[in-house]
């Protein structure tokens, strides 16, 4: 049977009789996955299924989720048999049943990504090509620890650092990240409950040089960046009087002039360059306030274009990512124009997750996923980092995919 | 056993004819998918209220006092006579003065109904079935399937135990009516009603690439007539969800919902959320998403501390009762109501040695609508020890040649009621061999 027609069948010849194609209606591919097959592919695919605990009771013979839990569950909403009054299972699919696996993706999609990616990368299930800051519109990326070799500390040494990109031509900006794990650190002995007493570290710049090649493309130092048109610091809006400022400052250094950005904080130039191989050499700034434990700060520098190139290799990482989901969870090959989508909504969300935050926002269950262990900060620092906005596009990835009719239906 | 064979195939028949149709539909340019629910329903509503653990009815609507030389059946006839509101007698326990006189004109009493069985689960199934046997739907299933198969919750049950489909219609069971909420507004937080679970462009941007997906997948000229059938439910049951927003728009916030409610009786302590039951019911009502639900009141199964258990219970009974008319008439709904309230069966015509009362196949019913035509009235009688009297079914008089009512009788009276019956005939699951009675005359009753 399994060798049949019948079971194999993918596509029909379209010239099919009124009462072919009704007797071909209950045949084949296209079926609406039961409550208990959906929770077993969502652990088959993604390790993890909806409702699920972070671990399950080693005394019950079933393991609980939402679709499995006869009393609390949604089985019976999506469908299912209660194998007492309801003994016929509904495949057709209603308004409610379309709002059960609403609910599993906004509750489900959101554990995956944060389960997946805070293993490390040869124990993942899923996001076995990208780390979470994995950018797609990135030509380039390049992370510097910058590490203060001596004097005090709030004295501003200098660092040269580079980065190297090809571009098919056009805007590219280069962003400049304070990604320094603990930039900001609380003196608990002196900390008061209305006034928070610290350290904090900081990242900045005097200038930089492009070349390409040996040619000098464009240089530009501290004191020519407000007047450029191409410098972009981050800002952030004072809630009660509406103004913006600035998140950094200029500062002297010698007879030079350098721009500090607060912790954390981040910085870009907008630039616009002809198709080409492109080195960027920045003159990179540290200081810390006088006693912070830190000796380091790190910059992450990105060169980023303004939609996707699709040579670049994140974009090639993000695109054989989102092809393996697809394979992984639906058997078919992602189709080229909505892998296109799919890219340019991954994209447009990260940066806007970016702008809104560094960390991974909206609720999530991480009960489910970890207990409810008390954390240190440190460690949900590591946990729910996202600076590039990456988790949070690839938890809309997975959210489109567990409501999509292929991941839905055999 | 060929009997039952036969009806095995027809019920597989019934199930086939259905899936056919609604494929068939599915095929047909301009179908509405079922469970679309853009169409609020109007119609006729039912809601069945189960007492359950086989309440005691001589406690209510079938009052008995004691008979000279018999063991005592009700503790209150030694000091009160039964009360009478119109032509219905109740007995002087928990609020019943209240309830009877209130809502006598609008209800009549089936008394002296012969569940057949001391089993629970038995009697269950055939006073909500009308059949002792499985295979059957429940009375508000059948109302379902007849009447709004199309709404998304068409069905719901609220408690359970008493529910049964028999595969014409699913029903959304709700334990906790709080999901009434997380299945109308799936992305929000439960707990925090109009903030999302995720940030709100991210729900926005999956459910914008979902519907393009789909669209893009109905551009695929190689889907088999099950994929294009199953994307085009997929696609409509998406489009439908609009339809549940109506519900959600009605619900009122998580303060606002009736709380459950416990009272202790001596070393039994209960609890309720019966009026929460109510509250959903008629909120899913309101919303036109539905037309039957099935209510649930645990505790009657009292083998000991009997009297003080029916007295808090129908205390409770009858001012989640009050609750339900209230609410009704607040939400406009009152005048599209049957409310049937019924049980396992009753209980012993005497008490145990633990001041208990143990089962008894006899019991009642009590049906209730606004203004009925065919109110204030009693059908069906049982004797002074509370067993059940045959009645002549047109006349309803006593009649010693006449019919002992069982669940049976009342299912094919209310069926004929509602305008199920024809519905049920053509789907081949009918009561069979059961007499008419007049339980909806506006003017014959049982008077004893």
């Amino acid at each position: 049977m399994v060798l049949s027609p019948w079971f194999r069948t993918t596509a029909v010849d379209q010239n099919l009789s009124d009462i072919q194609h009704r007797a071909l209606e209950r045949v084949g591919r296209g079926r609406l996955l039961t409550p208990e097959e959906l929770d077993r592919k969502n652990r088959a695919v993604f390790g993890h299924t909806w409702g699920q605990p972070a671990e399950d009771d080693p005394y019950s013979y079933t393991t609980r989720s939402n679709f499995s839990n006869p009393w609390s569950g949604y089985a019976t909403f999506y469908g299912g048999i209660d194998s007492a009054a309801v003994t016929s299972r509904n495949r057709d699919k209603t308004p409610l049943m379309s709002n059960v696996t609403e609910k599993m993706a906004v509750e489900l999609a959101c554990q995956v990504v944060l389960q997946d990616f805070n293993r490390p990368i040869e124990k993942r299930l899923v996001f076995t090509e990208v780390e979470r800051t994995t950018d797609p519109a990135a030509l380039a990326a390049a992370s510097h620890v910058l590490k203060r070799n001596a004097g005090p500390k709030s004295d501003l040494q200098i660092f040269e650092r580079e980065i190297e990109f090809s571009t098919s031509g056009g805007e590219v900006a280069l962003k400049f990240r304070d990604a320094t794990p603990q930039a900001c650190v609380q003196d608990l002995d002196n900390s008061t409950e209305n006034e928070w007493v610290g350290w904090c570290s900081h990242i900045g710049i005097t200038g930089f040089e492009i070349h390409s090649g040996n040619r000098l493309i464009r240089s530009m130092t501290a004191d020519q960046f407000a007047g450029s048109g191409s410098f972009a610091p981050q800002t952030w809006t004072d809630a009660e009087t509406g103004e913006v400022n600035v998140n950094g400052w200029f500062q002297n250094i010698g007879s030079d002039q350098a721009y500090l950005a607060h912790s954390n904080s981040e910085f870009s130039f907008n630039l616009d360059l002809a198709a080409g191989d492109y080195t960027v050499t920045a003159q990179m700034v540290a200081t810390a306030t006088q006693g912070h434990p830190n000796d380091s700060v790190t910059v992450a520098l990105t060169a980023r274009t303004q939609g996707i190139d699709p040579m670049a290799p994140a974009a090639q990482a993000v695109a054989k990512q989102l092809d393996l989901l697809y394979l992984r969870a639906t058997g078919n090959a992602l189709a080229v124009d909505t892998k296109s989508t799919l890219l340019e909504a991954f994209l447009n969300y990260a940066n806007a997750a970016a702008a809104e935050s560094d960390w991974y926002n909206g609720h999530c269950d991480q009960g489910g996923i970890w207990g409810w262990e008390q954390r240190t900060a440190e460690d949900n620092d590591r946990l729910f980092a996202d600076p590039t906005g990456g988790m949070q596009a690839w938890t809309l990835m997975v959210h489109t995919l567990m409501t999509s009719f292929s991941y839905l239906h055999d | 056993m060929p009997h039952r064979n036969t009806r095995f195939t027809q019920r597989r028949r019934f199930i086939k004819s259905v899936a056919l149709g609604a494929g068939a539909l599915a095929s047909t340019a301009g179908f509405r998918v079922m469970g679309s629910g853009l169409v609020p329903y109007t119609g006729k509503l039912l809601v069945t209220l189960q007492l359950s653990g086989g309440a005691d009815v001589t406690q209510l609507c079938d009052p008995k006092v004691n008979t000279p030389g018999e063991l005592k059946i009700n503790n209150w006839a030694d000091i009160a006579e039964p009360g009478r509101a119109g032509n219905i007698s109740f007995a002087p326990v928990g609020d019943n003065f209240n309830l009877f006189n209130r809502f006598s004109s609008d209800m009549v009493v089936v008394n002296g109904v012969d569940a057949q069985t001391n089993s629970h689960e038995t009697g269950r199934l055939f006073n909500w079935t009308g059949s002792n046997a499985e295979g059957r739907p429940s009375l508000t299933a059948l109302h379902a399937a007849a009447s709004s198969p199309e709404q998304p919750l068409a069905y719901s049950v609220y408690g359970g135990g008493t529910s049964r489909t028999a595969g014409i219609i699913s029903y959304n069971r709700f334990d906790d009516v709080s999901r009434l909420r997380e299945l109308t507004k799936p992305t929000e937080m439960p707990w925090e009603p109009g903030r999302q679970l995720r940030p709100d462009l991210e729900i926005a941007e999956a459910q914008r690439l979902t519907r393009e997906s789909i669209t893009s997948l109905f551009s695929d000229p190689g889907l088999t007539p099950r994929q294009r059938r199953s994307l085009t439910q997929h696609k409509q049951a998406l489009d439908g969800r609009e339809g549940l927003s109506l519900l959600a728009e009605q619900l009122p916030s998580p303060e606002e919902f009736e709380g459950a409610e416990t009272f202790t009786v001596g070393d039994n302590n209960f609890w309720s959320n019966l009026k929460q039951q109510m509250q959903g019911a008629l909120l899913v009502f309101q919303s036109g998403l539905g037309s039957s639900a099935d209510l649930s009141l645990d505790g009657f199964d009292s083998h000991e501390n009997h009297d003080a258990i029916h007295d808090a219970l129908y205390t409770h009974v009858a001012e989640a009762i009050y609750f339900f008319w209230d609410y009704a008439e607040q939400l406009g709904l009152a005048d599209r109501i049957l409310l049937v309230v019924g049980s396992d069966f009753g209980r012993t015509n005497m008490y145990n040695d633990g001041n208990g009362k143990d089962h008894w196949p006899i019991g009642s019913y009590m049906l209730m609508e606004q203004g009925a035509r065919w109110g204030n009235r009693v059908v069906g009688a049982s004797d002074e020890l509370h067993f059940p009297r045959a009645i002549d079914p047109t006349t309803l008089k006593i009649s010693q040649d006449g019919t002992i009512l069982t669940p049976a009788h009342i299912h094919q009276a209310i069926q004929k009621y509602l305008g199920m019956n024809d519905f049920a005939a053509a789907n081949g699951i009918a009561l069979q061999s059961v007499e008419d009675i007049e339980l909806f005359s506006s003017s014959q009753q049982t008077l004893v």
